[in-house]
C-alpha cells in the first residue's frame, strides 16, 4: 500500500469519527421510526445502496426505500389504527414513533477508512432494546435484540453517507425474563416441540438477494461470521465491501 | 504539546486499539479463542487475570485459550451425541463451534497512549451475554464487568500485554442478580462438562469479588491516566 | 449553515476534542460505578462560576439548575449492596464550529442495584437516552448540562409486560430518587416512546446559543402535545 500524506491521514481520522456519527444518527432516527429522514438524509440512495437482514438483501434505492420506508410506515400506521380507540391520546401525534422505540446501541466498533479516503467500513455489535407502551393488547413490551452490523459508507459531495447495511440478528427475547438458551434446549428436547420463533418479525419486504443471509443464535448452530470485521484497505471494491458492487 | 503529526499518530494508535479489542470480542464470539494469543497478544511476559486468579507468561496464557478450544470441542461432541438426528454423521472438525455463543460488547473505551508511544492502557465496560453449555445444559448468562488492558507496541502493531477480564455479575438471564438464583440440576448428557477444568492458574487469588447484596461498593479497575513512560504509571498486571 | 474549512492542525485537534469529550462521558460511567458522585461534580462538571450558575441536570420530570441545587440532590454515598452501571454507547457528538462548546447524545442500557436490607437486593434495568452540553474551561472539557431521559424501569428477572402501560412518575423509583427538581416539567413521557423526541439529536452548529441548550432554557414542548397520557376521552 502507498504511504499516505499527513493531510490524508488527518482527513481519514476525521472521516472515521464522521461515520460514527452517521451510524449513531441511524440509531436515533430508527428509534423514532423516522425512516423518511434516515433514508432521505444519511443514505446514498443510488443503485449500489443495499440493506440486508436475515430475510435477504434489498438492492438499489427504490427497493431499499420501499422495504425500509414504505413498508415500515405501513406497520406504524396500522399500529396507530389498532390503538387509537383504546388510547385516544395518540390523536394528532406522529404515528411512527408510537409504534415502538427500536434502539440498536453501537459498541465494539471496528472501523477502517479506505486509504483513498472515499469510503469507510465498520463492524459493530449492537445490544439493543425494543420497547413500546400503548399496544393493541394493552400490555407494554420490551424486547432484547442483540445484533451485529456490517456497514459501508461513502463520501458524497463532501458528506459521509451510508451505502450498505447488513443486519445480523443474533438474540431476540423478552427483557430479562427468560433464559433463552435453556428455553431452546427444552424445546429441542420436547418430543412434540413447538416451532421456534422466526429470526425476524413481520413479513419480509421484496428483496433482490433472497435469504437466509444470517441465522440467529441457536444451541445447535455455530456462530455465523456473516459480517467479518473490516481489514485495512485501499478502495471500496468487491474484496472490501458488505455487498457486491454493481457497475 | 503534541505536533500535528504526533496527534495524528496518537489518534491512529487509539483507533487501532479500539479495533483490536473489537476483533478480540469477535474472535471469542466465533469460538476461535485458540487464535487469540497468536493474533492479539504479546509474548513478552503477558498476564491474563479473571476474578479468581491469574495466568502469567506466554505458555500459561496460550494454554488457557487452547483449553477454551478443547471445551468448545467437548460441548459440540456432547450436543452431537444428544442430537444424533441433527448433528450425526459430521466430523469433529465439522461440528466444532456448535453450542457456545459468547458476546462481549465493549463499551466506554477510556484509552491512554503513553507519551513515548510504546505502550497504552485501556478500560472498557462489558455488558455481555454468555450463552454456553454447562453441566446443567445450555444456559444464558448476563456478564456485567470490565476489561482493563495494558498494550505494547510491537513490530507488527499493538498487542495485548496485561489483561484483566473481571465481572461483577455472572448470572442466569431471566433471574435477578439481587436474589438467590435457581440452580438447574446437572444433566447426565452433559456430565463430562462438570469434570472439565481449565489449566490451573499460575496464582489463584481473588482479583475481584462478585456482587452480592452485602458487598461493599466496589470500584472498577483504575481509570487510565495520561503518562509518559510505562514505568510512570500503574499496571493492570496481576 | 456556514461550513468552516479547517487547516490540518485545526482538524486533528478537533478530532481529539471529540475523543476527549467521549472519554469524559465514559469516565462519568466509571465514576457512577465507583459511587464517586461528589468527585463527578467536582472533577467532571463545570467549575467557572458563570457556568455553575446555569449548569443543569435533568430527568423525565424536570431539571435541577445551578451546581448548588444539583449537588444538594446528587451528592450522596450509597452503602453496601449498591452497584450501578450507566454505560454510554452510540455516541453522537457535535463540536461547535468555534470549538468552544459541544453537544452529545448517548444511549445507555443502564442498571442499578440496591440492597433491600433482608439479604436480597433490587436490581433494576433503566434504559435511557442521555444528552450533554459540554464547554471548554481552561483547555479541559466539562459537563455543563445533562439530561437522562429514562425510557422504562423494570426489575431484573421480572416480566416487564406485567406493568401498567402508563408510567407512574410519582412512584417510579428512579424519579423518586430524583426528588423535587428546580424546574418541574414532564420533558420525556415514556408513554409515547420517543414521540416527544427529547432529548433530540444534536445538529451541527457554529456557536452556542441558549436555544439549543439541553437545559430548561432550550426545551420546547413537542408539537401536537394536546393530550397527555390518559387524556382525550371526553369526546364520548
Amino acid at each position: 500500500m502507498s504511504e499516505l500524506s499527513l493531510h490524508q491521514r488527518i482527513v481519514n481520522a476525521a472521516a472515521s469519527q464522521e461515520v460514527e456519527n452517521v451510524k449513531a444518527r441511524h440509531t436515533y432516527l430508527h428509534g423514532r421510526a423516522d425512516a423518511t429522514t434516515e433514508w432521505d438524509e444519511i443514505w446514498c440512495m443510488d443503485k449500489n445502496a443495499s440493506w440486508a437482514h436475515a430475510f435477504g438483501r434489498m438492492r438499489g434505492g427504490d427497493q431499499v426505500w420501499y422495504g425500509s420506508v414504505t413498508q415500515y410506515d405501513k406497520m406504524c400506521f396500522e399500529n396507530w389504527l389498532n390503538i387509537f380507540e383504546t388510547y385516544p391520546e395518540v390523536g394528532g401525534k406522529d404515528p411512527r414513533p408510537l409504534m415502538e422505540a427500536s434502539v440498536h446501541t453501537l459498541v465494539t466498533d471496528v472501523i477502517e477508512v479506505a486509504r483513498d479516503g472515499k469510503s469507510a467500513r465498520g463492524s459493530f455489535i449492537t445490544p439493543g432494546v425494543i420497547h413500546s407502551r400503548l399496544t393493541d393488547d394493552g400490555k407494554p413490551y420490551c424486547n432484547v435484540l442483540w445484533e451485529r452490523y456490517g456497514s459501508d459508507f461513502v463520501l458524497v459531495d463532501g458528506e459521509w453517507k451510508y451505502l450498505h447495511e447488513h443486519v445480523c440478528p443474533d438474540i431476540l427475547t423478552r427483557m430479562d425474563c427468560f433464559d433463552w438458551a435453556h428455553g431452546e434446549y427444552e424445546r429441542l428436547c420436547d418430543p412434540n416441540p413447538v416451532e421456534g420463533p422466526p429470526p425476524t418479525l413481520g413479513d419480509p419486504p421484496p428483496v433482490t438477494d433472497p435469504g437466509p443471509m444470517h441465522m440467529p443464535y441457536s444451541v445447535l448452530a455455530k456462530p455465523r461470521n456473516t459480517v467479518p470485521w473490516p481489514e485495512p484497505y485501499e478502495t471500496l471494491d468487491n474484496d472490501n465491501t458488505y455487498t457486491s458492487l454493481v457497475d | 504539546m503534541y505536533s500535528t503529526e504526533q496527534l495524528t499518530q496518537r489518534w491512529e494508535d487509539q483507533r487501532a486499539i479500539k479495533n483490536l479489542m473489537g476483533k478480540y470480542a469477535n474472535i471469542v464470539l466465533l469460538n476461535r479463542e485458540q487464535e487469540a494469543f497468536s493474533r492479539f497478544w504479546s509474548e513478552n511476559e503477558p498476564t491474563l487475570a479473571f476474578n479468581d486468579g491469574v495466568y502469567r507468561g506466554a505458555e500459561a496464557v496460550k494454554a488457557y485459550y487452547n483449553a477454551c478450544r478443547d471445551r468448545n470441542a467437548l460441548v459440540a461432541s456432547l450436543l452431537q451425541k444428544r442430537f444424533p438426528d441433527r448433528l450425526g454423521g459430521q466430523s469433529s472438525e465439522e461440528i466444532y463451534g456448535i453450542g457456545p455463543f459468547k458476546v462481549m460488547p465493549m463499551y466506554c473505551p477510556i484509552i491512554e497512549i503513553a507519551g513515548d508511544g510504546e505502550t497504552a492502557k485501556g478500560l472498557w465496560y462489558c455488558q455481555g451475554a454468555k450463552n454456553d453449555v454447562e453441566a446443567c445444559g445450555p444456559r444464558a448468562r448476563w456478564t456485567l464487568g470490565w476489561f482493563a488492558v495494558d498494550f505494547v507496541r510491537e513490530a507488527d502493531g499493538w498487542k495485548i500485554w496485561h489483561m484483566q477480564y473481571v465481572n461483577d455479575v455472572d448470572g442466569t438471564c431471566g433471574q435477578s442478580w439481587g436474589r438467590e438464583q435457581t440452580v438447574y440440576p446437572d444433566l447426565p448428557e452433559f456430565a463430562p462438562l462438570a469434570d472439565f477444568a481449565y489449566p490451573a492458574y499460575t496464582e489463584a487469588k481473588t482479583v475481584r469479588v462478585y456482587y452480592t447484596p452485602d458487598r461493599p461498593v466496589t470500584e472498577a479497575p483504575a481509570i487510565p491516566q495520561p503518562y509518559e513512560h510505562f514505568a510512570d504509571t500503574f499496571t493492570y498486571a496481576v | 449553515m456556514f461550513k468552516r474549512e479547517y487547516t490540518d492542525d485545526e482538524l486533528i485537534r478537533r478530532v481529539w476534542d471529540v475523543e476527549e469529550i467521549k472519554k469524559l462521558v465514559y469516565k462519568r460511567g466509571v465514576y457512577i460505578a465507583n459511587d464517586w458522585r461528589a468527585r463527578e461534580l467536582d472533577e467532571l462538571w463545570v467549575r467557572e462560576p458563570e457556568h455553575q450558575k446555569t449548569a443543569s441536570f435533568g430527568k423525565n420530570i424536570g431539571w435541577y439548575v445551578g451546581m448548588d441545587n444539583i449537588r444538594a440532590w446528587y451528592d450522596k454515598k450509597h452503602g453496601a449492596g449498591y452497584m450501578a452501571f450507566h454505560p454510554a454507547s452510540t455516541g453522537l457528538v457535535e463540536l461547535a464550529g468555534d470549538g468552544k462548546t459541544a453537544k452529545g447524545l448517548f444511549y445507555s442500557i443502564a442498571n442499578e442495584t440496591e440492597a433491600n436490607g433482608d439479604g436480597t437486593a433490587k436490581a433494576l434495568w433503566m434504559p435511557e437516552k442521555v444528552a450533554f452540553d459540554f464547554i471548554k474551561e481552561g483547555g479541559e472539557w466539562k459537563i455543563w448540562h445533562l439530561v437522562a431521559a429514562v425510557d422504562l424501569v423494570c426489575e431484573a428477572g421480572a416480566d416487564y409486560s406485567g406493568q401498567d402501560p402508563y408510567p407512574n412518575y410519582e412512584s417510579d423509583p428512579v424519579m423518586l430518587e430524583f426528588g423535587e427538581p428546580t424546574v418541574k416539567e414532564l420533558i420525556h413521557d415514556g408513554t409515547f416512546n420517543w414521540w416527544d423526541d427529547y432529548p433530540s439529536m444534536p445538529a451541527p452548529y457554529e456557536t452556542w446559543s441558549d436555544e439549543i441548550s439541553y437545559g430548561p432554557e432550550g426545551w420546547k414542548p413537542p408539537k401536537g402535545k394536546h393530550y397527555g397520557a390518559k387524556e382525550g376521552r371526553n369526546y364520548k
